[in-house]
């Protein structure tokens, strides 16, 4: 097999191994975790610009502007936020390994702690920010950011329950997975 | 982390792999306050449609220690945010690339823009100043 087939079937038997809340933290982790790296390498770009003094820097500044670009920001306070918790599960786990029977509680406290910080603070990014058909607002202010919030929100409980709707893998072992509290 | 596979290429053998799991750890612990102050700062407070060139003038050229403070904040998060950042897109590579050739040339790859992009930031925090000549003398108007 080839290097994008073998690893497309790597990325697709991720999503259906049926390792619960543990799988779906370790896939975004690493999604978000990357995510969060292709901006940093950006953001290190546009700050050198600063270099070549205000006129420049300044109009460059377009690419943090407007909607588009906000809507991006509330998908980095997403990754921010997630793998930031779950980096800190991952922490207290190595530290106390025998909390590891616990480890669905503790994925639990983070994903309330994950509730409470991402839906506030995704709401208040987009507030100032309007869908609009012609001059009719569909939708817009806290009841827009209240919307892009769950819609992205949702991406966690989903990470691990699609892997309660796909059937059992044949060749998996997927009995393994089920393991622990 | 992946655990399973093996080390890349120029490192097998050493204990880069250990070094590797606690600086995660440590880094990591540490990126969160910095980077979520910083997050919460710079879209919370300031909010992004009022940051401007005067933002960093004002951050980085305050009188006494608040200048010095901002200018080193700013290089923690770039130093252990970033290298934290590289080295997770490392073990992720290591888990997707397993032929040795690839390991190697990804390995070099990363170590080139990781080096690149420290010292891109790190120059840039540690010379700023409003008026500075442009890099290279690169003519650009002011």
């Amino acid at each position: 097999m080839s290097f994008i087939t073998r690893n497309v079937s790597v990325i697709l038997e991720t999503l259906v191994y049926r390792g619960r809340e543990g799988q779906g933290a370790y896939l975004l982790h690493r999604v978000a975790g990357l995510g969060v790296l292709l901006f940093l390498a950006l953001h290190i770009l546009d700050v050198f610009i600063v270099a070549f003094g205000p006129t420049v820097y300044n109009n460059l500044l377009f690419i943090y502007k407007g909607q588009l670009p906000r809507l991006l920001e509330v998908a980095l306070a997403f990754a921010l936020i997630y793998h930031a918790l779950n980096g800190l599960r991952i922490i207290v786990q190595d530290l106390y390994p025998a909390i590891m029977r616990y480890h669905k509680t503790l994925f639990y406290i983070q994903f309330v702690l994950f509730t409470l910080l991402f839906i506030p603070a995704a709401t208040f990014m987009m507030r100032e920010f309007n869908v609009l058909i012609g001059d009719f607002v569909l939708i817009g202010g806290y009841p827009y950011g209240i919307l892009v919030a769950l819609v992205l929100w949702a991406v966690v409980p989903a990470s691990y329950l699609v892997q309660n709707v796909a059937p059992p893998q044949a060749g998996l072992n997927v009995s393994i997975a089920g393991g622990g509290k | 982390m992946s655990s399973y596979s093996k080390a890349m290429g120029p490192v097998s053998g050493s204990r880069f792999q250990a070094y590797s799991w606690f600086f995660m750890r440590l880094s990591g612990f540490l990126v969160i306050f910095l980077a979520l102050i910083h997050f919460y700062w710079m879209h919370f407070i300031i909010g992004v449609e009022n940051i401007t060139f005067d933002t960093i003038v004002g951050r980085w050229t305050a009188p006494g220690f608040e200048g010095v403070f901002w200018r080193t904040y700013d290089l923690f998060l770039l130093v252990f945010g970033f290298t934290h950042g590289m080295n997770g897109g490392r073990q992720v590579l290591e888990d997707h690339i397993t032929d040795e050739r690839g390991r190697k040339v990804v390995w070099y790859l990363l170590v080139a823009a990781w080096a690149v992009l420290i010292f891109m930031g790190a120059w840039i925090i540690f010379t700023f100043r409003p008026g500075m000549p442009t890099p290279f003398n690169l003519p650009i108007p002011l």
